[in-house]
Order: C-alpha cells, then structure tokens, then sequence
C-alpha cells in the first residue's frame, strides 16, 4: 500500500467519496453524449463546430474541468481518478468531430489516404519526377507504408474508414510518455496530472489528425522521455548502461526518420541542448540519429533536398520572414478573426504561465532544467526555416510538453515535502483557499474551453459533406488517365484521388495577375490553362462548398467573386456542365475538335 | 489494512535491494505464468494472422491486427531486456514521499516502450518492403511475427552478478541535502 490508498478525507464514507468523485465525471459524459446527439453539422457557420455545439457540451466541459480539479486538487489521490477524467477530455476534445461528421475532415488528411492509396497500388516507392510534387511522400514514407500495412490486412477499402478517429487515437499515444517525461521530476501528483490536462487542452494546433507528424511527435515524446530517464552521463564502467538504452533507441529514432522531415531536427536540437547540460552530457543518443538522419537524407530522400536546400539556405537567419504568414493565411470574417484570436491568447496563456511557473520555482526548474531546455530550443527553428508558412505551429506544439509543466507549476502551491514520517507527519495537503483552491480551476476551465474553438472553430472549411464527397468521387472515377482538375484551390475531399493519373491545377496558387484574369474573364481563361490536355484526357473545372469557403475564410477571393466565375463558365459555350449536386458542380471543357 | 510508507526512504539504498533481484514475472512466480507471457506476444501475432483469413473490414479482423501491431513485438523485446533494464537505476524525481513512485514508473515505461518499439517495428518492416519493391501486408505481418517468435524464444539478457553502475540517485535529495555537513565541520 502507498499513500495513494489513504483516504483522501477520512470523515467521508467511502460511497460518498466515491460519487463525489465520479459524479462530475459521468454527468459531464452523459451531457457531451447528449449534445453529440443534438448536434447537426448542417448548423456550422462562422465559428465552425465551436457555434453548432449546444449549451450542454459547454455545460460537460464546465463540469469535467471542475470535477478533475476536485480529484487533483488532494496530492494523495489515487492516480486513475484523474485518468479517469483526462480520458474523458480527450474524448470530448478529439472524439466529438469523429461522432458529429459522417465524414472525416481536413483536405490533406483526405491527401495522406491518397498517398496510402499510391503506396498500396505501386507496391514500391517511387522517388523519381512522375509524381511531381507529390513524390515528397514517397521519400518520407514511414506513416503511409505502415498504415498501407493495415489497411491491406484489414481488409478496409480505404483509411478513411478510421481517419476520423486518430486525433483521438494519437492523442491516447502521447499520454504514457508525457507522462513518464513529468513523473522523471516530481512525484507531485497534481503537478503532473495538471500538466497533462494543460497539454492536451492547449494543442490545438491540429497537428494530430492522420498525418505522419502525429506519429513522429508520439515517437520523439518517446524518445525524449528515455533519454531524460536513462541518458544521463554514464559514470565510469558504466557504458554498458548507455549502450542498451540506445540501441533501443534505434528503431525508434529509426522510424522518426522515416516518417517526418521536421520532427528529426526538432529531436536533434532537444537532445543537443539537453547534451549542455552536466547531468545529460553524453552524445550517444544524439549521435544515432544524426547517423540515421544523414543516412536517410543522403540515399532515400536525397532528390527532394536536392532541390529544397537551396531554399533551406536562403531562409536561414530570415526569422521575420520565417514568421510571415502566407497569401492565403489570413483569417477573414468576424468569426474567423475571433478564433484566430481565441487560439493565440489561449498559447499566449500558457506560455506565460509557464514563464512564471519557471520564475515562480526556482528549486523545480533548477530540478527540471532539461525539461526547460526542451521548451525553449524548439523557438531557435523560427530562424531555420518557415516551413510553408507553419514554423510558428510546429514550435508551438514542440514547446508545449515542457511549457505545460512549468504552466501547471504557476498554479500549484510548491510541493516542498521530501519524505513522509511513519505517522503520516510531512505528506502533502490538498490545496485550499483562492489563490490555489480555486483560480487554478478557473484557469483550466478557461483553458479547456478556449480549446473548442481553437481547435474547431474553423471546421466550416474543414468539413465535407458527404454530397461533396460523392461529386469528387464521381469526377475522379470517370475521368480518363492524364485528365486535369481545375479548382480554385486544394480544399476538397479527393483533391489528389489517383494522383498518380490525374493532374491538378489550383488556380489562386497562381500570381496574382492570373487570378485577375480569370476574374476579368473566368471561361476563356480557364479554357486556356486546360488547352494543353491531349485527347482522350479531359479537363474538368471542379468548384465546391468547401473550397469557396476556405476562399472566403482565409483572405482569397470572396464568395461572391467565385460564384461569378461559375455563372460566368455554366454560360460559357466552352464548358459543359458534367455533375451537379447541393456541394458544387463540375464543367467539362468541350473538345473542339 | 491500510499502511503508511516508510519514512525517508534512501532511493539509492532502497533500489539497489529491489533491482538486485531479478525483475519480472518469473520472480516468485510459477514458471507457467512466465511462459505464457512469453508466449503471449507470438501467440497474438499468430491470431492476427489467422483473422486475416476472416471476412474484410469485420471487427473480428481488425482487432487482432490492430493489437498485435500496436503492442506485439514490443512486448516481446521489452521483455527480453527488462532483466538488464531492471537493474539500472533511472532519473528520479528528489522527492521520496510517495512509495511505489519508481515502480510505477517503471512499468510505465516498459508500456511506453513495448507501444512505441512495436509501432517502429511496423514502420520499419512495411518501409523496407516497399524500398525493395516486395511489399505486402501479408509479408509485413509474417515479418513481425517472425520477429517477435525470435524475441520470445531468445534467453532474457542476462544479469551481471554485481552491478556493473553503481546505482544513485540523480540529484541530491532535499532529506540528505539538510543531512550535508557544513564545510569545515569535522
């Protein structure tokens, strides 16, 4: 028996306690369960599935919020009780857009199906120019090869019939190694179980849905939580230790590798500062996957950065420039600007929380210095490069680990207790009063809820309805190979179905001044980017729900700009409308000839 | 009976006596128990196999393969080295407050460890069959099982009769930091 099995409060039958504990827990399920059922994703508007949600979901998340503060709260309580709520939080965080949609979302979680797609039709990588931009996949392929495994084994059609729910599937991955990364330097309960929540309540970067960098951070977590473990600096004899610890490291880092191009460099750099430190000077493991690294980069995935280093070399340094957001970035609309907001105070929050927990206690971070070295050096990639636009996320997200610990030590009343007496003299106290009772809860309530719209508040551009799904399916079968997909850009479920056999081309990626000219005139000009399309190929100009709205949404062209480019091609003589549904419509360039 | 912990445990003392034992089921335990957890791995990856022979997409199917590739082959390597792993000390956190902490720990990251080198080992398996042109799911999941059989039939790593690292803890801890005498004191 440990001190997790006292009672909390000894004057409370155990029923009571018992309820006390799981009745916020079942309440805030039994209303999530009852907003799913209300929720209809025909009602998304301006502020995505954040608006459509009823009173009752925000109700559950009030509740679970305070009902896991209520459980932590008491330093000796039994670790399950607020396991039992984190998974409640996952699920309403990551299992909610599973249950509403009928289909999954995201247009490039719809692009890593078509990669898999490839992998399994292929039987073999494919590195050279065919495939065109899309041939990156085939050197970083780790993600889609093992997901192409499963699906052929399981015998599903496609990925998309689980897609929907990795975000709350890699999400469950990260819980054991962010745990055992928390529990290397404190034994305080609340400390870790808050740390926990403050993580998955503050990523909302949206980095877990099914793409290889959900895979790659579960991977990096796990490495990092062994070498902050087991790597420190072996004493003398001690090399054996070293050595079994990172050969098991190999296959980890080994299938990092593979799998994602940022995350390696982000691993690299938090095992190279962790290096600094006196505690963790030994370059075993940095040195494996800088083997790994060079060696993949130098044979598999040499042709892409082949052409990207010279790119790579320009940016480098440009930390303005890395910051920059891109055309097409910038959030339109009240709804849009509001979330965008919302999503960068509730960083903000946390990253300054963590600058005072930090400042705050002193003994932890001297304690947890690596952890601190693991939140600030993912910032030194903002001068790297800016990653399409998106550094700024990936940092964010890589901080995150090591900031929600110093944010949870902001909350909580430093743990100074060493050791318990024999008679129970020295153990910790459950906190109490306002300054530690309750601003805590009010700061994790605050937290989980900013996460809503932070993370779906934008799934008014994310979602598909199934209408949508059924025109592109329906484009993309019976088109024959070589044919070309107009579209005015990539937001479309199946944008790159068979990509292996149909070309792209997404009309506001182009300059400026195209864009006006197919503003001036969208069917003459249209006809002329499909003219080079031989026989029996076809061109198709696609335009659908999902596209106008990521157009409207993100500062391109407006609704109404883009239904004029339709009206403007249905009475053209030069197209053909070939489908038509509540989602969209396809137009097919007539053959002159 | 509910029992306190005992008061200012020595991590460093308390380790060593725990981790010269060998660790794993096979402690105190009939040597059946540490059979079938040996056996258990393989055995899964052979189900997994066997449902691929049931109806597509069916959950009968799924399961199976979805468990074994998540946890398979991992749990058999982390078993294979948990003797050797047992044995050496990790990272602690100063305090000593909450008995069973490192055991916890422990068992922790032999989950964390089984899930993530099993999950490597799929990547791994289907990226090398796809580089040289031969992949199949079938072949992916023959591979890892083969591996896996190979970990299990493999004799644990074996323990050095004496500890080849002294075991200590990471930090001083607050309890002997107090106990540190002043300089000059005799």
């Amino acid at each position: 028996m440990d001190l997790a099995d006292l009672p909390a409060s000894p004057d409370r039958s155990g029923r009571y306690r018992m309820l006390g504990l799981g009745g916020p827990l079942a309440a805030a399920l039994a209303l999530w369960t009852y907003a799913v059922v209300r929720t209809d994703p025909a009602d998304l508007g301006d502020f995505g599935l954040a608006g459509a949600l009823p009173l009752a979901f925000w109700l559950g998340l009030a509740v679970l919020a305070a009902g896991f503060w209520l459980c932590v709260r008491d330093p000796l309580r039994p670790h399950r009780w607020p396991l039992a709520y984190t998974l409640g939080l996952l699920l309403m965080e990551r299992a909610t857009q599973a249950l509403v949609y009928p289909t999954p979302l995201y247009a490039w979680a719809w692009k890593h199906d078509a990669v898999i797609d490839h992998l399994l039709t292929a039987g073999a990588l494919e590195r050279g120019a065919a495939l065109g931009d899309m041939a990156v996949y085939d050197q970083w392929p780790g993600f889609f090869a093992a997901q192409a495994a499963f699906v052929e084994l399981t015998g599903l059609e496609q990925a998309t019939a689980y897609m929907a729910w990795w975000p709350l599937l890699s999400s469950l991955l990260l819980l054991a190694p962010l745990l055992l990364i928390y529990r290397t330097f404190t034994q305080d309960r609340r400390l870790i179980w808050t740390a926990v929540w403050i993580f998955y309540a503050a990523n909302w970067v949206g980095q877990d849905y099914f793409s290889p960098q959900s895979l790659a951070l579960f991977l990096c977590l796990s490495v990092l939580a062994v070498v902050l473990r087991r790597g420190v600096r072996p004493p003398a004899g001690g090399r054996r230790r070293a050595l079994l610890w990172t050969a098991l490291l190999v296959p980890l880092t080994s299938a990092l590798v593979t799998a994602h191009q940022l995350t390696p460099v982000m691993l690299a750099a938090g095992l190279g500062a962790l290096c600094l430190t006196r505690r963790y000077r030994d370059w075993a493991a940095p040195a494996v996957l800088l083997l790994v690294f060079l060696a993949w980069n130098l044979t598999v995935s040499l042709p892409f950065l082949r052409e990207a280093v010279p790119e790579m070399v320009r940016s480098f340094g440009d930390v303005a420039g890395n910051l920059e957001a891109g055309y097409g970035t910038t959030p339109t609309g009240t709804g849009p600007v509001l979330v965008s907001w919302v999503s960068r105070a509730l960083s903000a929050s946390v990253l300054l929380l963590a600058a005072y927990g930090a400042w705050r206690r002193p003994l932890l971070r001297r304690r947890a210095t690596g952890l601190l070295l693991l939140a600030t050096v993912p910032l030194l990639m903002l001068a790297a490069n800016d990653y399409g636009s998106e550094m700024i996320f990936r940092v964010l997200l890589f901080m995150l680990p090591g900031a929600s610990f110093f944010a949870a030590a902001a909350l909580l009343p430093d743990a100074r207790t060493p050791a318990t007496a024999p008679d129970g003299r020295g153990r910790p106290l459950p906190v109490k009063g306002w300054r530690f009772g309750v601003l805590p809860a009010v700061a994790l309530l605050a937290l989980t809820a900013a996460f809503v719209p932070s993370y779906a508040g934008k799934d008014q551009l994310s979602y598909f309805p199934e209408q949508e799904v059924a025109l592109v399916r329906q484009l993309v079968d019976g088109a024959p190979d070589g044919s070309l997909v107009v579209a005015a850009n990539r937001n479309y479920p199946l944008a790159y179905d068979t990509y292996w056999r149909i070309d792209h081309y997404w009309f506001l990626d182009d300059g400026r001044s195209h864009v006006e000219a197919v503003l001036n005139d969208p069917a003459a000009t249209l006809a002329r980017d499909m003219s080079a399309v031989e026989p029996p190929a076809r061109g198709y100009l696609l335009l659908t729900r999902g596209q106008i709205a990521y157009s409207d949404g993100n500062g391109m062209l407006t609704a109404a700009e883009l239904h004029r480019i339709e009206t403007s091609v249905a009475a053209s003589p030069l197209f053909e409308r070939v489908a038509q549904n509540s989602a969209g419509a396809v137009y097919e360039l007539r053959r002159t000839s | 009976m509910r029992t306190l912990p005992t008061a200012r445990r020595e991590p460093g003392r308390d380790a060593m006596r725990k981790d010269s034992r060998p660790a794993g089921p096979g402690r105190g335990g009939p040597a059946r128990v540490d059979l079938s957890l040996r056996l258990l791995p393989p055995a899964a990856g052979c189900c997994a196999l066997a449902a691929t022979l049931l109806p597509a997409a069916t959950e009968l199917r799924i399961a199976p393969v979805a468990v074994f590739l998540l946890a398979g082959p991992g749990a058999a390597l982390v078993r294979l080295c948990r003797p050797v792993l047992a044995r050496h000390q990790a990272v602690r956190p100063a305090e000593s407050w909450d008995g069973g902490f490192e055991r916890d720990s422990r068992r922790l990251e032999q989950l964390a460890l089984a899930v993530s080198l099993s999950v490597s080992a799929s990547v791994l398996c289907a990226t090398a069959l796809l580089a040289v042109g031969a992949f199949s799911g079938l072949r992916v999941l023959l591979l890892l099982t083969a591996l896996t059989a190979a970990a299990a039939c493999s004799p644990k790593l074996r323990v050095a009769s004496k500890p080849v690292d002294v075991p200590k803890p990471a930090e001083p801890t607050a309890v002997q930091k107090t106990k540190k005498k002043p300089k000059g004191a005799p």
